[in-house]
């Protein structure tokens, strides 16, 4: 239920321009009947009280030093100290962009040497242990040796030294792989 | 008494042509333009100012609460949505950072009209004049500082709370929807204070014309008054 107060309200918010539809169609009735709610719209928008407080408020800004506020901003910003502060957030995102797009181009290229690494020539068989039943030769200067194994098909690389790492004199470093073949029982 | 004059769509165009020029300085901005960004401040600092003295009642607090707002909003400019207006993003900051300026005070701050008395010498106390409204005739000239000084004092006496509605309604023309977001309490709330507000400042200008012309219609205020209150 709407009280005299609602009233008031509704009629300051039609003075203002604050109402729409049938609000503001039943604003205007009412003022065209009621002497006193136009008497309180129109103290409502008082313009002597608008242009007062426009003077008191550039009468003010210039006493209280208003127009200089944006030098102290920009002091206090501290020019380049300000601009890095500004930019910190995105420096940091750049970086984050910059990181993924690495991690990214690095897990093909991973998976690209893996790829490259197993699609090398085959290894020479080395003679490394007894139960080397098999030798193939290779070009890599890498040898291969196979093993039985009830289960798996079982191979030995021993993988020289690559070549122009090595200091001049100094003896190649090998490694040895052991490759165990997942295919069970094959001969 | 003025007629009453409901408000045109011009201040609103006015201020969605001014709100449109603040998203293109803030795109600029943030896109690191400083010049963008000091022309934004240039564009609200003095109504920025006006807003805080209504809510801290001192010029050099506002001053300081205005420098930091701008600051903040600065430092936050990426996070801000183009889908609001600069300026209530803007007062908001103000009067979150008046509130806590109040609670640190905790009352230590003179009253405002104390403070406007002793930073200025008698000859200066001619506060605005009414001369746009009411002419230029010398004869009523001091008639009109009188009345200006009545809204004055009303005005330094309203609450802060009621003195900010006022400034953000009557100076910046923002809508209750804007002020109740900028003000950070509900539409309902702000049209109960803007109301309050301007009947305390409509009976200090009711009581200066009675005074000098004696033919104020005080029923009327008084039945709009009660209205009010019922």
């Amino acid at each position: 239920m709407k009280t005299e107060r609602d009233d008031a309200l509704e009629l300051m918010a039609f003075a203002d321009g604050q109402l729409d539809g049938e609000a503001k169609e039943r604003a205007q009735r009412r003022l065209e009947t009621d002497p006193l709610a136009r008497e309180l719209v129109a103290q409502m928008h008082d313009v002597r009280v608008k242009a007062w407080l426009e003077d008191a408020a550039d009468e003010q800004a210039l006493r209280g030093g208003a127009d200089h506020i944006a030098d102290a901003v920009f002091v206090r910003l501290g020019g380049a100290a300000g601009r890095s502060a500004f930019f910190v957030g995105r420096v940091r995102r750049g970086v984050a962009l910059v990181a993924a797009l690495a991690l990214a181009a690095g897990i093909p290229l991973v998976g690209f040497v893996r790829r490259a690494f197993l699609r090398a020539p085959a290894p020479v068989a080395a003679q490394l242990d007894p139960r080397v039943t098999s030798l193939r030769s290779s070009s890599a200067g890498v040898e291969l040796d196979e093993i039985d194994s009830p289960s798996h098909d079982v191979s030995v690389f021993e993988i020289s030294g690559a070549a122009g790492e090595l200091a001049a004199n100094a003896p190649p470093p090998s490694s040895v792989v052991i490759w165990i073949d997942d295919k069970p029982g094959a001969p | 008494m003025n007629s009453a004059m409901p408000a045109t769509s011009n201040a609103k165009d006015k201020r969605a042509r001014e709100a449109e020029e603040d998203r293109a300085l803030i795109k600029l901005a943030q896109a690191g333009d400083l010049a963008a960004f000091r022309r934004l401040v240039e564009r609200h600092q003095r109504r920025a100012f006006s807003v805080a003295v209504a809510l801290v009642r001192n010029d050099d607090d506002a001053r300081e609460i205005v420098q930091e707002a701008f600051l903040r909003a600065f430092k936050s400019l990426a996070r801000f949505q183009s889908d609001s207006t600069f300026f209530t993003w803007l007062y908001r900051i103000i009067a979150n950072l008046s509130v806590d300026h109040a609670r640190r005070a905790g009352g230590r701050t003179a009253p405002f009209a104390e403070q406007r008395l002793a930073n200025v010498e008698v000859d200066e106390l001619d506060v605005p004049f009414l001369g746009r409204v009411e002419g230029a005739d010398p004869l009523d000239a001091l008639r009109r500082r009188e009345i200006a000084a009545s809204l004055q004092a009303a005005f330094d006496a309203l609450p802060s709370y009621h003195r900010a509605v006022i400034v953000l309604r009557e100076l910046e023309g923002l809508s209750y929807e804007e002020m109740a977001e900028a003000l950070g309490v509900s539409k309902g709330t702000v049209m109960s204070r803007l109301f309050h507000a301007r009947r305390k400042l409509q009976r200090a200008l009711a009581d200066c014309y009675e005074e000098h012309v004696g033919h104020v219609d005080r029923a009327a205020i008084a039945e709009a008054d009660a209205r009010s209150e019922r």
